[in-house]
């Protein structure tokens, strides 16, 4: 089981929340001037990495606010969450055990 | 119209009996009024509505509740309050504050007939709730203030300690009110 930190709640049960996908994809501006490739980027392609990666998490069954999570997707180890609107952090910790 | 027909608990045809042994005392409060509030805490016209209406400003603080003019305020986000108040008193707080907020970005909803209070209490009370809610309610980590969102035999609820310390007050939704209550008496037979 792991304990998941919302930015507003704190450590909380896994069970409490909720996978959103890819984190930081900014919608574009001016889609009406996308190319077709350029949109369906936006749309569908994702990084989908072997490691870290960051996504976005919503505290379903608390808050109901989505945060930002830094995952390592192999060892599941969550090394830093933040609130939507904040950047990620700088050090990269996620090497550490 | 509405004075027409009797009111109901969502809990009305379930037996609550006494407290057999060691089993927590659980009881059902009806007939509250919730009203759900929402809008920016830091904002000037929303501060000085609530501090009107309500006598303090929402809790800032994630998962804390306060008590003003016998209203209790819940955080439930960072720009979101739950205002449980007295029976039938909810439809006069919900006008004052809208007349009070009048052109501030907010919102007032009563939700008085979706929600339900449950109040757990005696010396079994946490580990009853603990039977299956992740939450650490051990006096070290869940204090009075406090409240939490999290589950409860996988319903969404509310929870924070009574005033009186003596056990926990549950909201729940008032659909999953018989459920939850059911499920809180079987549940309750391992203490007696």
């Amino acid at each position: 089981m792991l304990l998941i930190k919302c930015p507003w709640c704190g450590e909380r049960d896994e069970s409490e929340f909720s996978y959103a996908g890819e984190a930081h994809i900014a919608r574009p501006l001016e889609t009406e001037k996308l190319s077709d490739e350029a949109w369906a980027d936006y749309l569908f392609m994702r990084k989908n990495p072997k490691g870290a990666h960051r996504e976005q998490w919503l505290h379903a069954a608390g808050c109901r606010r989505y945060f930002n999570a830094e995952r390592d997707t192999v060892s599941y180890r969550i090394s830093a969450t933040y609130k939507i609107d904040e950047k990620p952090p700088r050090d990269q910790s996620r090497n550490q055990s | 119209m509405s004075d027409l027909f009797e009111r109901e608990s969502p809990l009305v045809e379930i037996k609550l009996g006494e407290a057999k042994g060691n089993a927590p005392a659980i009881e059902e409060k009806p007939f509250l009024g919730y009203l759900n509030l929402r809008g920016k805490s830091g904002h000037t016209g929303f501060q000085a509505a609530t501090l009107k209406v309500l006598g303090v400003e929402p809790p800032t603080e994630a998962n804390t509740v306060i008590e003003s003019n016998d209203i209790r305020i819940y955080w439930l986000g960072p720009d979101e309050w739950l205002l449980v108040t007295a029976a039938g008193q909810q439809q006069a707080i919900k006008a004052e504050l809208m007349s009070a907020l009048d052109g501030v970005f907010s919102s007032v909803v009563d939700n008085s007939s979706g929600l339900a209070m449950i109040h757990v209490s005696g010396a079994n009370a946490a580990a009853l709730i603990a039977t299956d809610c992740p939450l650490d309610l051990h006096p070290r980590e869940f204090k009075p203030g406090q409240c939490a969102q999290t589950r409860l035999a996988k319903a969404g609820m509310t929870i924070s300690l009574l005033p009186d310390e003596t056990g926990f007050e549950i909201i729940i939704r008032r659909s999953f009110a018989d459920y939850l209550l059911l499920w809180l008496q079987d549940a309750a037979i391992a203490f007696e």
